[in-house]
């Protein structure tokens, strides 16, 4: 159970997805903590039935509600809910279909760098990007983050 | 819970709500058991073009049924089919997501965003960022500040646990 075994489940299920917030972030340098896995995934119907599928054998279920209460978490349901706030046995993880400031999938896929983590290849959005999203949040709290991510990028500029 | 939360959790306008509120005299206090009927109501209205006062009674008894399909109507007349099980997972959902990102309160100005820094690196370090750190952890792999993130959430967690 981690943020990487997270990442390794939805790779082995054949998910297609990229991650964003925090975990993007410290690929790129960030120091700030996360305590979840943000994800923004392909919204075509055959990702949502295998995201679905890993979602189910994680137990998933809404993040913060009360626990027992009556839950389907089906393709039909990623397809209604846009967003997903979940607590699962492999950790908390938020699932989206776009990022605010960047786009839709396919824009954030194609602002996104590989990552490589032992065996484990999946892609990471990339730091422009992030600060964009960061910029585009536009909440107090994301204001400390974004700060570090355009000093990191300062910094990756002056090394080049 | 605020009005902003309310129109979250049941996917329609503040005023909508409010005006709803106001039409089945509930009062404007929110509660979650009354938004949860209220969005379902919300939904008879927008599917079957049904009354609201009308939505809200059939609301409020399928979601008293004990089964996930709940069916209302007579034996060979017409069948109103409401599926509270998916309702209640996208009300679920719906909850989760605005707890998560609260909804801007009502009246309270918009978040401004910040201005772009001429020079990123002299704010971050005006506002405490330790930039020593950020380039010290730059002479490490992406893969080494995963790995590296991964044993500190695995640390909080196990921290979280046993507290």
């Amino acid at each position: 159970m981690s943020l990487l075994s997270m990442v390794a489940g939805l790779v082995a299920g054949e998910v297609r997805f990229v991650v964003i917030g925090g975990v993007a972030g410290a690929a790129h340098g960030s120091r700030r903590l996360t305590d979840d896995l943000d994800i923004c995934y392909e919204p075509s119907p055959e990702n949502r039935k295998r995201l679905a599928a890993r979602l189910g054998l994680w137990h998933a279920y809404p993040r913060g509600v009360e626990l027992g209460l009556p839950f389907v978490l089906d393709e039909v349901t990623l397809y209604r809910c846009p967003m997903l706030t979940l607590r699962t046995d492999e950790g908390d993880l938020d699932c989206f279909i776009g990022v605010k400031g960047v786009g839709t999938y396919s824009d954030v896929a194609a602002a996104s760098d590989a990552a490589t983590v032992g065996a484990l290849e999946f892609r990471v959005l990339s730091l422009p990007a992030l600060i964009k999203a960061k910029r585009a949040a536009g909440r107090p709290k994301d204001q400390e983050a974004l700060l570090e991510l355009e000093a990191l990028a300062a910094i990756s500029r002056e090394r080049t | 819970m605020t009005l902003g939360f309310a129109s979250a959790v049941t996917g329609a306008p503040a005023k909508r709500v409010q005006n709803a509120c106001a039409v089945l005299n509930r009062g404007f206090q929110y509660s979650i058991d009354d938004m949860r009927r209220l969005g379902l109501a919300f939904w008879l209205v927008d599917s079957f073009v049904m009354e609201l006062k009308w939505a809200w009674e059939f609301a409020g008894q399928a979601l008293k049924d004990k089964n996930d399909v709940v069916r209302f109507g007579h034996p060979g007349g017409p069948v109103l089919e409401i599926d509270v099980g998916r309702f209640l997972s996208d009300f679920a959902l719906a909850s989760a997501s605005a707890l998560k990102d609260p909804p801007r309160t009502v009246g309270r100005r918009a978040h401004d965003r910040p201005p772009r820094a001429r020079n990123a690196i002299k704010a971050a370090r005006e506002f405490g960022i330790d930039i020593d750190a950020l380039e010290e952890g730059l002479k490490r792999t992406p893969e080494e500040r995963l790995r590296s993130l991964n044993e500190n959430w695995r640390f909080l967690r196990e921290v979280r646990v046993s507290s």
